[in-house]
């Protein structure tokens, strides 16, 4: 943070650390998927 | 690389690495035969005894002394019912079911080898993910490492724990911690109030001992049960029949070692979350899922293979990138630290020898695992009459002391 001045857009300017970002981004999402895929199913469930 | 090679093998060949591999071997069998003591707990059990070794001996004795804890916990799984470590629990069921059937001997054997087999497979993935990934690494800025470690905390957190809750407040209580001391950047103490002790922060060992170790031994303080009385193994029967079995299930061997290697790189996941993914694959693709749980052989050739195989993957960011692949690695990068070693891509360019010297012990290790193996199961019935109730306050005044 000191570094960059606060300029956050560095931290993903390099691809590997956009790909690593994105990755942890995913991680942080993997306590939705179970809701994601339930929602998924009802909505392609004919009613 | 052929130089590093005879390099590491001279190291290897001394005759203090030699004794450390021997009494390494013996230590980790017997942790792991019994039941309540993991493997992470003997290696923190090992720190205090790393002070005085140089660092190649440090990290053969824990390379070896993981390889055969992970093994070892096979034995009373199969035995009494109870895994000696978290990563034989997959397939306790599974062992204990073929040993009331009189086939201990059979499942034991598979162990051994399989165990050897999964080691062996690891320590060949390690060989050549880990420099490949370490030239990558070597182009690494502060920013990739900012989102590796934040994607290594993340991943233990998701993996640890079933609350993520739970786990992530762990986690930020470590953070904290881990902030105690003199500030690095600026030189200001943080949360030290006025204490001199904690202007260093807090010591890595006594916090390894705690965690790892002083938890498991207050864990097993409920336990009412202080040794398990077992029937005799003939142990000239324990191979026989074993090449047959493998033969039959090879692709399931491939199978498992690529899945423990994998999980192994994963920063947070052991050897335990090895085995269980090893054996849902291994159901889920089986000609015969409904045997499993009920004295099937096969998913003790899957998990089996996969624990001892996620070994060596642990060991991919822990030497990379400095970040554990799991508990035992956490441990591993604290004794580097603490001999004046760096991991990360540097060591790679700075201590070939060393990093080749711990390639090389993977493969000794797991080599030796089938005749110490062998005898391990033999002494069996020993280990396991060892009463936890005089075991567990000698551990606690060992490190006490």
């Amino acid at each position: 943070m000191i570094k960059t001045e606060w300029d956050l857009t560095q931290f993903v300017q390099r691809p590997v650390a956009l790909i690593l970002g994105g990755l942890t981004v995913l991680v942080w999402l993997t306590p939705l998927y179970p809701w994601l895929l339930a929602r998924g199913r009802w909505l392609a469930t004919p009613r | 690389m052929i130089e590093h090679v005879v390099q590491a093998l001279v190291l290897l060949a001394s005759w203090k690495v030699l004794l450390t591999i021997v009494i390494c071997s013996v230590y980790g069998l017997f942790v792991g035969a019994i039941p309540g003591l993991t493997a992470t707990m003997a290696a923190a059990l090992l720190v205090p005894f790393t002070f005085f070794m140089d660092p190649l001996s440090s990290l053969v004795a824990i390379v070896t002394m993981s390889a055969m804890a992970i093994f070892a916990g096979d034995i009373p799984a199969a035995l009494v019912r109870i895994p000696g470590t978290p990563s034989s629990a997959a397939y306790t069921d599974d062992s204990y079911e073929l040993t009331k059937q009189g086939k201990a001997e059979l499942v034991l054997g598979v162990d051994v080898v399989t165990s050897a087999i999964g080691g062996l497979m690891g320590a060949v993935v390690l060989m050549v993910a880990a420099p490949l990934l370490a030239e990558v690494a070597l182009r690494f800025t502060s920013f990739e490492y900012f989102w590796l470690a934040a994607l290594g905390l993340s991943a233990t957190v998701m993996i640890a724990s079933t609350l993520p809750l739970k786990a992530g407040l762990a986690l930020l209580l470590g953070l904290f911690f881990s902030t105690i001391g003199v500030d690095i950047t600026l030189g200001y103490p943080r949360f030290t109030f006025g204490t001199t002790e904690l202007l260093n922060g807090l010591d890595f060992i006594p916090a390894m001992i705690g965690l790892f170790g002083v938890s498991e031994v207050l864990r097993n303080m409920g336990s009412a049960t202080l040794s398990f009385p077992i029937a005799p193994i003939r142990a000239e029967r324990i191979f026989r029949g074993v090449a047959e079995t493998l033969w039959r299930y090879k692709a399931n061997m491939v199978r498992a070692g690529a899945i423990g290697t994998f999980i192994g790189i994963l920063p947070g996941a052991g050897a335990d979350i090895a085995a269980w993914i090893a054996y849902a694959v291994a159901r889920r693709f089986s000609r015969e899922p409904e045997k499993y749980g009920k004295g099937a052989i096969e998913p003790i050739v899957d998990a089996g293979t996969a624990n001892n195989a996620c070994l060596a993957g642990d060991w991919v960011p822990a030497l990379v990138f400095g970040i554990p692949g799991d508990s035992i690695t956490a441990i591993v990068i604290g004794v580097l630290y603490m001999k004046g070693l760096r991991p990360g891509p540097m060591i790679f360019e700075q201590q070939p020898q060393l990093v080749y010297a711990v390639y090389l012990s993977f493969i000794m290790a797991n080599l030796l695992l089938i005749p110490f193996g062998y005898l391990a199961i033999k002494a069996s019935g020993f280990m396991l009459r060892v009463p936890r109730n005089v075991l567990m306050p000698a551990i606690l005044m060992f490190w006490s002391a």
